[in-house]
């Protein structure tokens, strides 16, 4: 049945669609480069220059206090990971504020003369930071000296109730004892946020360009009359288009989604929460899904396509069309869980992907999503062939 | 090539065009036009710009449809037998239309296969065809750096690889240097010489006079005269097509 549907005039357009692609700058770009170079490094690359893991925020302080309070904070900071301090006496004469704004340091601290006679007075004692809060690894680094400092003022707080005969029982009177029914690290949360869109937006203007070449881009070149002069039907010479189309999409799709894969994991490990892993199950759901997901978006593209005269014309019609892909996606995300946003184009595939990568997909919300997905495919190519026999719209304003 | 479709009438015309009607909207292409071209002939389609030759041509390859009327290519008609149509025919459009990123090889092997032909076929007939039109030692190279002398010729070669009965060439030799447009014209005398049929559309009264043994003369959608040459030259009291053309469109 395959052999008969894929009938040589159609693998003969497959092929011809994806060797003429494999030679047009601008396809190759928007379907390899970018998602195989470009997604990953922009996903990683702001995170790795802020992480204090591989880029260590630079502190230098200057500690007035000759007695053992400043010392102790001082020592601390040294010891906080993701700085590299550098101590300063007051002879130097520095000023923290002109070093953090000249970027020689991104955070200065300043501990004064007084630290330890108010702490000892029972007092409340201040030390002073500076940071820039423009600079991401100013405000990060600022973030980590800040929570050394409060570990520190509570020690001495813990010291001083003790002394009152103050228990933590005194302070805390209720506590929170969480108990979540299913287990997310942060990086399957994450994922479950950023792969769902990749794989829809993705499938969408990855395939973009090349859809747009294969109707307007044909019929701007005028080579679009001497293959309806050709044996094969109208009807297979969508079908071949819109095949070699998917192909190329889920090649690219699949690319950007390993370059994410790469990134959220490289990312979460340097924020240190950990990795992690798809099951063969979840791939398989993720893998039908991308594919649903390219053959609908590729059947819209190449309907609304063909309307236009050439290719700048096209991706005025077709680029707008991303926003219906993106604003479902919102929805998903404020809008209440019901079974129901399974039959809304774009949603049931999100919600799909969300809930199969954080484990509690459900067999009926597969089938109904993947059900309604079907659907719109067939009603997307049933419109693009409907719009490639009709002469009107092949030969509209020639 | 398969003849056992035809009726007996369709063995001797390979184009038989019956009240032949085109609306675009509520502006008539093509006005009930009637003509028919026999096996091995040259026939040439004249007429001014707009006059409906290209979109005469364009429904008999079965890119439009019409609006009334039938039209017979080898015995197939253009709406129901659309693919025996389509199989039988070889098409030079106004536009060349070839693709810029392949080379001449990958494209005629592409319309090769579009046309059914076997494998074995396909790489014998594409040499047969390069070398034809002396375009062999480009085959490596992408049509984009072709000439158009050369892109007309390759046209010519893709309406020519599945070696179809009847060819449909339009303006075959607009903007050709005069070499290649000579090449093209001998050519297409030597296809009929194969017993293939071709219907030519020109504006080029010489090219005409030189290769078509019939003229169908069309303007506004309609046909203002058929016959040979001669006959139409006997019509009009005129000597040489152009003359006659001028005289024919003149009195509309």
């Amino acid at each position: 049945m395959v052999k008969k549907f894929l009938s040589y005039e159609i693998i003969a357009i497959i092929k011809k669609e994806i060797l003429d692609a494999s030679r047009d700058r601008r396809t190759i770009f928007a379907m390899i480069v970018l998602p195989m170079i470009i997604i990953p490094v922009f996903t990683v690359l702001p995170l790795y220059l802020v992480s204090p893991t591989t880029n260590p925020s630079t502190v230098r302080i200057l500690n007035e206090d000759t007695n053992s309070y400043g010392k102790n904070l001082a020592d601390l900071l040294v010891k906080t990971e993701g700085l590299t301090v550098s101590s300063a006496t007051p002879s130097e004469g520095l000023n923290l504020t002109k070093d953090v704004e000249s970027g020689k340091y991104d955070i200065g601290v300043h501990i004064p003369r007084t630290f330890s006679t108010q702490i000892g007075s029972n007092l409340t004692a201040i030390v002073y930071i500076v940071y820039d809060q423009t600079n991401m690894r100013s405000s990060t680094g600022a973030g980590l000296v800040m929570a050394t400092v409060a570990n520190y003022s509570q020690s001495i707080a813990a010291i001083r109730l003790t002394a009152k005969n103050v228990t933590s029982s005194d302070i805390n009177p209720v506590q929170v004892a969480p108990l979540t029914i299913k287990a997310v690290n942060p990086a399957q949360q994450m994922a479950s946020i950023i792969l769902p869109m990749m794989i829809v937006i993705y499938g969408f203007s990855g395939g973009m360009y090349f859809a747009i070449d294969i109707t307007a881009g044909e019929k701007e070149r005028k080579t679009l009359e001497a293959l309806l002069t050709m044996p094969p039907t109208r009807s297979q010479i969508v079908a071949g288009k819109y095949l070699a189309l998917v192909l190329m999409t889920v090649l690219s799709t699949s690319l950007a989604i390993i370059g994410v894969i790469i990134g959220i994991n490289f990312e979460t490990e340097l924020l240190g929460a950990g990795t992690f892993t798809l099951t063969t199950q979840t791939l398989a759901v993720i893998a039908i899904t991308m594919l649903l997901s390219s053959m609908s978006a590729g059947a819209l593209e190449m309907f609304v396509a063909i309307f236009a005269r050439s290719y700048k014309e096209a991706q005025n019609y077709v680029s707008p069309l991303m926003l219906v892909f993106i604003l479902p996606i919102y929805l998903v995300s404020f809008a209440p869980a019901s079974i129901y946003a399974l039959l809304i184009p774009v949603v049931n595939f999100v919600i799909i992907l969300q809930h199969a990568i954080l484990g509690t997909l459900t067999t009926t919300e597969l089938l109904m999503g993947l059900a309604s997905g079907v659907v719109y495919i067939v009603i997307f190519l049933l419109l693009a062939i409907k719009a490639f026999k009709n002469e009107k719209v092949i030969f509209r304003g020639t | 090539m398969n003849f056992n479709h035809l009726e007996e009438n369709a063995l001797i015309i390979a184009i038989d065009v019956q009240g032949l009607t085109k609306f675009f909207g509520r502006v008539v292409a093509v006005d009930h036009v009637n003509f028919s071209v026999q096996r091995g002939e040259i026939v040439g389609l004249l007429g001014p710009n707009g006059a409906g030759k290209t979109t005469t041509l364009r429904i008999l390859t079965t890119v439009l449809r019409p609006t009334e009327g039938t039209a017979k290519v080898n015995g197939y008609d253009v709406l129901k037998e659309s693919r025996g149509v389509r199989e039988s025919i070889g098409v030079l459009p106004e536009d060349a239309g070839l693709y810029d990123r392949l080379t001449p090889r990958e494209t005629l092997r592409y319309y090769a296969r579009l046309s059914g032909m076997k494998n074995v076929d396909i790489e014998n007939k594409i040499d047969e065809l390069l070398d034809m039109f002396e375009l062999k030692d480009r085959e490596k190279d992408r049509v984009s750096a072709f000439s158009k002398g050369m892109r007309q010729k390759l046209a010519l070669a893709r309406a020519l690889i599945h070696d179809p009965p009847i060819l449909f060439l339009d303006e075959p030799t607009a903007g050709l240097d005069v070499i290649s447009a000579r090449a093209i014209r001998q050519f297409i005398t030597k296809s009929t010489e194969k017993g293939k049929t071709v219907l030519l559309s020109t504006h080029n009264m010489v090219e005409a006079q030189q290769l078509c043994g019939r003229i169908v003369m069309i303007n506004k959608g309609r046909i203002v005269a058929e016959g040979t040459i001669g006959e139409l030259e006997t019509l009009t009291k005129e000597r040489g097509l152009e003359d006659v053309f001028v005289h024919l469109i003149r009195a509309e």
